[in-house]
């Protein structure tokens, strides 16, 4: 043997090479994209009804798509595998995170609804370009630290530059009041993952079917 | 001449389990040890093996009871998922502690 046998790289490359389909890229490329229509909606709120369908619709289909593609594409030609406790224990730490995260999301959208209505209290006394900056950094702290944190516990190494995409894209789409810097965070990330999913089913053909 | 010491060591290298020791099941067992469960697929990407090797190799392990082969449906797809049994385990703890030792010992 040329090497140690390190049983924790083995385990760590074994881990990795779940997430080397570009399936998450995919996701959260896709997922960027088709929430540029939530911001697409004009002022006057003119076709509103239109672009929430069409926004929740497109939420769907990527959600679909990666899970559909994950089991019909992904696993017969990667494997089905199961890792030991060390991951498990990680996994219910990052559902509780991300519970965190959901919940601070809805604190700080009740508490921007509180705020907006007509019969709030509550004064921040911000101007309007100082309250859109304040949005848009809530926004992007919270898209772009949640996929970062993702990203730590599945060790999907290119979700920290995708994190960093998605905080811009938010951060830049709300500040300007314009969806061009969504669309082009969306397509960053979508593109390399059809890159890398179009490499990785080259480089897994499907295997013979067991009987 | 051979020192004590290093006759100890032979001694250790010839106690080394045969049924681990070859490269390919080492390599299987290595990473069932570090993974929960595995199906051939998962297995035959990780190392390289074509199918029938990999099957031939599986077979001596789960004859000498190292490894348990798992034969179910995911859906309506057959899937046989493998795991390293409590002996195996043990064995591949043993074996490198062996390896260690025999190795460590070893004169440069």
């Amino acid at each position: 043997m040329s090497q140690n046998l390190d049983l924790k790289a083995l385990e760590r490359k074994a881990f990795r090479s779940v997430h080397q389909d570009g399936l998450w890229d995919i996701y959260l490329g896709g997922l960027l994209l088709v929430l540029s229509l939530f911001f697409a909606i004009p002022e006057s709120g003119e076709g509103e009804p239109t672009f929430m369908a069409l926004a929740l619709l497109g939420v769907t289909i990527v959600f679909a798509f990666f899970q559909l593609s994950k089991k019909y594409i992904t696993v017969p030609r990667m494997g089905q595998v199961n890792f030991g406790a060390e991951r498990q224990k990680r996994k219910i730490t990052l559902a509780w995170i991300m519970g965190g995260f959901v919940l601070v999301t809805l604190a700080v959208l009740l508490f921007s609804l509180y705020v907006w209505n007509a019969d709030a209290h509550i004064d921040l006394s911000l101007a309007p370009s100082q309250g859109r900056v304040l949005v848009s950094t809530i926004s992007a702290l919270i898209a772009g630290l949640s996929t970062i944190v993702i990203s730590y516990f599945k060790e999907f190494t290119r979700g920290y530059y995708i994190g960093l995409l998605m905080a811009l894209g938010f951060f830049f789409t709300i500040w300007l009041d314009t969806t061009v810097p969504m669309i082009a965070a969306g397509a960053l990330i979508l593109l390399p993952g059809l890159v890398i999913f179009v490499n990785f089913l080259r480089q897994h053909p499907l295997p013979p079917r067991e009987v | 001449m051979t020192t004590p010491e290093m006759s100890d060591s032979l001694a250790a290298l010839a106690d080394i389990d045969r049924l681990i020791h070859e490269p390919a099941r080492l390599q299987i067992v290595a990473l069932l040890y570090v993974l929960d469960s595995a199906d051939f697929v998962f297995l035959s990407q990780q190392t390289g093996f074509t199918w029938g090797n990999l099957s031939a190799h599986v077979t001596k392990l789960e004859e000498g009871g190292y490894v348990k082969v798992e034969k179910g449906y995911k859906g309506r797809r057959p899937q046989t998922m493998l795991r390293l049994t409590a002996k195996g385990r043990k064995a591949f703890q043993a074996y490198r502690q062996s390896m260690k030792l025999a190795l460590d010992e070893l004169p440069e």
